[in-house]
């Protein structure tokens, strides 16, 4: 069955390829996709976020359709649709020179990306939120929007540049390619190289193991795994009497065990076992062969009462909801100060960190580019969520970018009419960097850019030097910190004059 | 030759026959890596253009005119922009078949047009197709931004506007700045970073709108060129009544065509508030720039000319003479 196996690489290419297209065209104003759409695909994403920060988003709806595929034929979604397992497969592709491995049998390392799975999944109990660093959808994201696509924009605009300052020449293409696909700016993200090595290492794995990452590490792998222990369709073997192994050799997920049943759990469904003939594509199958309860350990299918292993985990899974709830009273009683910037209409400090994927949606969409990852200044479950970066950016009055990309709603969607009213942080006087306070310099760039139309920036006289000068002093009720007049404040460096101060 | 190509190919074969080895491959992964993490900056100090600097306009001569300044109110835009520009002497005056002509407003704030902090993009347009009436192969539309590009382009209106009227408008990238060659060498402004295309250009029409900015004084057409510069522009306020005189001296637009159509009388030159925005529906035309400042602070804001001072540097600056009632062969119109 060539066919199917051709199908399913097509299949591939094009779920890749809109993607990728979809994530380089996102930019201000958002266009007719906001790709949020493909975070919801993800079951662990999107489950462990909104258990962590305790909410519900409508996207629970699209995840469900996800869910049903995955009980119907496996995990269809890892082999035919997954971005970040197409790029795989292309890796095993061209790493084919260095492969010098044969698949070992039986495989127990497989489980490891359960366990890893239920780490997770106590620690999204307790509050934190680490899917993050091995979901597939987000790594690739977080890659593709602050490290390759700030380094394809450069690329691109110094080309152009280059032709048209030197040859006067390309400025028509060059303007049509920058005003549709780029922002208006070039943009440039801190650690992008960190997203790289992180993006790298589970191709560099295929090198060694086909589909390393789905094997063992992937936790959007497990929870469809989970999920498709027994699915409704599924590949069925015809009586093999032959001990040729081939198919255990074929099999890039080391779903085939040495008697040719196959772990469905395991199964990415890639269809390159069918080519042999003795592996039928697609069949409805009676519900949980006995086979497969063995085989894949995880089917609980008993015509007993409850047994003492099911009882333990309905216990601790009231335990865990009760934890939760208690935990979501005590967030919305207590205030919590914000460590960083946050973007408009983000959640409170800590729900922020436990909602927020890490996917860089709002930091590519960031019309300022003033969104940018931190580091440790949130605390290590804070480690590359977004903050406004007062030099590099500031918040547009009028932009509302980031809340309408961010597919876990850490970032509310707000009305344009609501973002203009988003308190983000306050402006403080420096007044040892300012120049008419420091020097008696006239300057009067931040009350220039102050958006708010009564001017949260006043001007006083003060006797400065001996000399009556014209000071600015902030209107903390007026100001919305959107720090513009930090960005804009002509004193040059990291310090400015005025520095916006989160809340 | 044959032998040549031969040579190159067996070449060729043999790179790509060698077999990719683990350690050419990671060396290759980290060396793209490395690009990857550094090439935005690295690629601006690579491409920054060395040594290359640009100096002052060449303006051809002012041509005579019927008149120095003109003044037209009216309620259509379109009418009396044109209105006032015809009473000059026409558009024909300053832009000749086949010129490349620079277009500046001011669109620097992400406001719509009825906040008065953008020109008024049916002004601009109607600038626009009179330029190409007058034969102009291109007409450029644009301005340094203080808020986003993008956003002030859009909500200013002036884009759509200009682009249907045949403009060529884009956004003015970083690297199309060059340091400016003075040639007063005690030029406060010597060295910083002006926009290319609006020096290369036949003939440069600068259209401001009237409106306050800061504390009393006012942004009109000498301010509106600190839209051409690059470089820290908030450093250009320290001192700026000297710089800006400059600057003007160094682009030497030939029209100054202000709308005062609708003019913003508080919180320049950002606004915000609609209480602050005055309709006074009147185009004023002229290529002094001290006169038709000077004119429009006295009569839509009832300030002195002379004690703005920017606009009393630009006088001593040699670039124009102030209005007064007496000696100025002024135009003013109803329609
Ligand atoms: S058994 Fe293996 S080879 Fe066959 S479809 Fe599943 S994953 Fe692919
Ligand atoms: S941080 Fe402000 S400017 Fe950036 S995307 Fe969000 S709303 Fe827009």
């Amino acid at each position: 069955m060539k066919k199917l196996k051709a199908t399913r690489v097509i299949s591939q290419i094009f779920f890749f390829l809109l993607v990728a297209a979809a994530f380089t065209v996102l930019t201000f104003p958002i266009k007719f996709i906001d790709t949020k759409e493909f975070f919801l695909t993800s079951p662990s994403l999107l489950i462990f976020s909104e258990i962590s920060a305790v909410y519900l988003t409508k996207g629970m709806a699209v995840l469900l359709i996800f869910i049903i595929i995955a009980f119907l034929f496996g995990r269809v979604f890892c082999g035919w649709i997954c971005p970040f397992g197409a790029v795989m497969d292309f890796f095993v592709f061209l790493l084919k020179p260095l492969r010098k491995y044969k698949e070992s049998k039986p495989d127990k390392k497989l489980m490891i990306k359960y366990y890893a799975l239920a780490v997770f999944a106590v620690l999204a109990v307790l509050g934190y939120q680490f899917v993050w660093i091995f979901e597939p959808i987000t790594v690739f994201s977080r890659f593709f929007h602050l490290s390759l696509f700030p380094f394809f924009n450069a690329v691109t605009d110094k080309f152009f540049q280059y032709i048209i300052m030197n040859h006067d020449f390309g400025e028509n293409i060059y303007y049509a390619i920058s005003n549709n696909i780029f922002s208006a700016r070039s943009i440039s993200f801190k650690y992008s190289f960190a997203f790289f090595v992180l993006f790298m290492i589970p191709l560099l794995a295929a090198a060694f193991r086909r589909r390393f990452w789905c094997r063992y590490i992937c936790p959007l792998g497990a929870s469809l795994g989970i999920l498709s222990v027994n699915p409704k369709f599924a590949l069925r073997k015809k009586a093999c009497s032959s001990d040729c192994g081939r198919c255990e050799q074929i099999c890039r997920s080391n779903a085939i065990k040495h008697d040719g049943s196959y772990i469905s759990s395991e199964c990415v469904m890639c269809m390159d076992c069918t080519i042999l003939k003795c592996y039928k594509p697609i069949e409805n199958k009676k519900p949980c062969q006995k086979e497969i309860v063995q085989n894949s350990g995880l089917c609980q299918r008993q015509n007993k009462g409850i047994s003492r292993k099911q009882f333990f985990l309905w216990i601790s899974g009231a335990v865990a909801a009760i934890y939760v709830l208690v935990r979501k009273a005590y967030a919305a009683s207590h205030f919590s100060k914000n460590s960083v910037i946050r973007p408009p209409g983000a959640m409170k400090e800590k729900e922020f960190k436990a909602a927020c994927v890490r996917c860089g949606n709002c930091m590519k969409a960031c019309i300022t580019n003033g969104l940018q990852p931190v580091m440790f200044e949130s605390g290590f479950d804070g480690i590359w969520t977004p903050k406004i970066d007062n030099i590099t950016g500031y918040c547009e009055y009028n932009c509302n970018a980031c809340g309408q990309v961010c597919p876990t709603q850490a970032i509310k969607a707000l009305t344009p009419e609501e973002k203009l009213k988003q308190k983000l942080g306050k402006a403080d006087i420096v007044k040892n960097v300012c120049v008419p306070w420091k020097d008696g310099i006239e300057c009067l760039v931040c009350e220039e850019h102050c958006p708010v139309a009564e001017k949260a920036i006043k001007f006083v006289k003060e006797i400065i030097n001996g000399k009556e000068t014209d000071v600015p002093i902030v209107d903390a009720d007026l100001c919305i910190g959107c720090g513009v007049c930090e960005n804009k404040c002509p004193v040059e460096g990291r310090k400015r004059g005025i520095t916006v101060n989160p809340i | 030759m044959n032998k040549k190509i031969e040579k190159a190919v067996s070449k060729a074969k043999k790179i790509l026959s060698t077999e990719l080895t683990r350690k050419t491959f990671l060396k290759t992964l980290v060396a793209g890596g490395a690009f990857l993490a550094f090439s935005s900056n690295t690629a601006k100090k690579v491409f920054a253009q060395n040594g290359k600097t640009i100096d002052p306009r060449k303006k051809r001569e002012t041509p005579i005119m019927d008149y120095e300044l003109t003044a037209v109110t009216g309620g259509d835009i379109e009418k009396i922009t044109r209105q006032s520009v015809d009473l000059l002497g026409g558009m024909g005056k300053f832009v000749k078949n086949g010129d490349t002509v620079v277009v500046k407003p001011n669109m620097g704030w992400n406001r719509t047009p009825e906040y008065a902090a953008n020109t008024n993009p049916a002004v601009v347009a109607a600038v626009v197709k009179m330029c190409f009436e007058s034969g102009a192969k291109t007409v450029k539309v644009f301005d340094n931004t203080c808020n986003e590009k993008k956003l002030c382009y859009q909500n200013s209106g002036i884009m759509e506007a200009a682009k249907a009227a045949g403009a060529t408008v884009f956004y003015m990238d970083d690297w199309k700045y060059m340091p400016a060659r003075f040639m007063r060498v005690d030029a406060l402004m010597q060295g910083w970073p002006l926009f290319r295309d609006a020096i290369e250009c036949n003939a440069f029409i600068n259209v401001p709108i009237a409106k306050t900015h800061g504390h009393g004084t006012l942004t009109l057409s000498i301010k509106n060129l600190m839209g051409i510069c690059g470089g820290n522009r908030g450093q250009m306020h320290w001192e700026m009544d000297k710089k800006l005189p400059e600057v003007y001296d160094f682009v030497k637009p030939d029209l100054n065509i202000i709308d005062a159509y609708r003019i913003l009388t508080a919180n320049g030159p950002r606004g915000g508030n609609l209480k602050d925005v005055a309709m006074k529906n009147t185009i004023i035309a002229s290529s002094d720039p001290v006169l038709a400042d000077s004119y429009v602070s006295e009569t839509f804001f009832n300030i002195k000319g002379s004690t703005i001072a920017h606009i009393k540097r630009s006088q001593e600056y040699g670039l124009g003479k102030f209005y007064s009632s007496a000696n100025t062969k002024i135009k003013i119109e109803k329609i």
